[in-house]
């Protein structure tokens, strides 16, 4: 039993949108230079070749990679394509039948976790008339619990009935780190101030945020806030900060989390995010799975272009060393 | 998302056929974090100079070397715009775009699960033409 590191190759696509990094750069840098073996999928970020057809040829290449890398694939991050059609939206059972071909395309690449979202109510149908194949594939299909969701919202509440109602063992969640948001991402705070806003007012705007007491529009012009200001105000709504503790109740079908960040520091410092609590529960539950390193912090640099590049490797590798360095201080080693 | 590498660094170019220019193009990045079938474009106006280019006179040009009008696209479900895939835009004009700067404007939108009404996302640069 034990909290072990990967990372989501999520974090590293603004290099792959440039064409600096291929899927297989990515898997090679994150073993070589974050030195991790976990490996979260996004198939429609970093296609196979040939995908969504899945040959042989491309298992055989991505088992490969394994190999080679000494990496193991944990989750698979999947969407909906329910809005394949514009005079329509697809039809539950029309979802139902591309989630189950994409089920078997994630477990023959040896995938343990089918990481999905629940955005609407038809997709808690959709997901439960899926457990059974998942069920045979021998995966699990997790939603993520994602800011502006949290653990005690419906999203997370109907499927956690879903999966005690059914019995099933192959539904789950992906917590994100993000659910326990102390501040506004750091970098996007930085962008604000590039843009205008005052850093005084965003400060009282995240200290009444802290105190669960926000602050109204009114308030904010009342400052003397203006729109990059407002912007932080609307952004701050949106974020979550769930008590750690409530992770208990979804950690027995919770097999992978994502370690959301915006920016760390040189000295391994990630502040926006709670990530002491949220660590300290983990080692006191015993819980046994992969956090995916998921940074997030590069596209409020990339509106400006990559003249401020922070290197989403080396962002995931201080990453890798605050969860160390928490996991051997909370358990007192 | 993405704006600032939605319009790729190739620039504008004319496109000659028979000695003949026809028309121009560009090069297009996906403004999403992920690729997805051509239907899921929801929409994708031109603008040039000021001047929006009629939606008929738009191709989109799959990787795989087919060509669709906007419309077309509406049904393709088959292929797909990756994430990074630099999409060639074709504008068909006869005469082409004189030689100079021009200001080229983008807006495209997809039909994405978080947004099933579509998001947009706008882009200009301005380039020379030769």
């Amino acid at each position: 039993m034990a909290i072990k590191l990967g990372v989501s190759l999520y974090s590293l696509q603004e290099d792959y949108y440039l064409g600096k990094l291929d899927l297989e750069g990515c898997i090679e840098r994150v073993s070589n230079e974050v030195g991790a073996d976990g490996i979260e999928f996004l198939p429609d970020q970093m296609p196979l070749p040939g995908w969504p057809e899945l040959s042989k040829e491309a298992v055989d290449l991505w088992f490969s990679w394994m190999e080679k890398y000494n990496t193991v694939p944990t989750s698979y991050g999947a969407v909906f394509f329910d809005t394949m059609y514009k005079n329509r939206m697809l039809t539950v059972k029309e979802v139902v039948d591309l989630t189950i071909e994409d089920l078997k395309r994630a477990a023959r690449l040896g995938f343990k976790v089918y990481r999905t979202g629940i955005i609407r109510k038809e997709h808690l149908e959709i997901l439960e008339r899926c457990l059974p194949v998942a069920e045979e594939l021998g995966i699990q299909i997790a939603t993520e619990i994602h800011a502006p969701r949290g653990i005690h919202t419906w999203w997370t509440q109907e499927w956690l009935e879903v999966i005690q109602r059914t019995g099933t063992k192959a539904g789950g969640f992906v917590p994100d780190m993000g659910i326990f948001s102390v501040s506004l991402p750091v970098p996007f705070v930085k962008r604000l101030l590039r843009e205008g806003a005052n850093e005084a007012i965003i400060a009282r705007i995240e200290e009444a945020y802290r105190a669960k007491e926000p602050l109204s529009e009114e308030d904010v012009r009342g400052m003397g806030g203006n729109e990059k200001d407002l912007q932080a105000l609307s952004s701050i709504n949106r974020l979550v900060y769930d008590d750690p503790e409530w992770l208990r109740e979804v950690l027995p079908y919770t097999k992978h989390i994502h370690g959301k960040f915006y920016e760390m520091t040189e000295d391994y410092q990630e502040s926006s995010i709670d990530y002491a609590n949220a660590i300290r529960v983990l080692l006191d539950a015993g819980w046994d799975g992969y956090i995916s390193s998921e940074y997030e912090g590069q596209r409020h640099y990339f509106d400006i272009g990559c003249d401020t590049y922070m290197d989403p490797v080396e962002q995931c590798r201080r990453h890798h060393v605050m969860i160390k360095n928490l996991i051997a201080k909370l358990s007192g080693r | 998302m993405n704006e600032k590498y939605l319009i790729c660094e190739e620039g504008l170019r004319n496109v000659v056929q028979d000695g003949k220019k026809v028309g121009w193009e560009f090069w297009l990045r996906i403004p999403y974090y992920a690729g997805v079938p051509l239907s899921m474009i929801d929409h994708l106006k031109v603008t040039i100079d000021g001047e929006a280019v009629p939606e008929e006179a738009i191709r989109f040009n799959t990787s795989c070397g087919e060509v669709f009008t906007l419309q077309e696209l509406e049904t393709v479900t088959t292929y797909r715009w990756e994430y990074g895939e630099k999409a060639r835009i074709t504008v068909l004009q006869d005469g082409g775009l004189a030689p100079g700067r021009h200001k080229l404007e983008v807006d495209v939108a997809l039909r994405i699960i978080y947004m099933p009404k579509g998001n947009s996302s706008y882009a200009w640069a301005e380039f020379d033409v030769e």
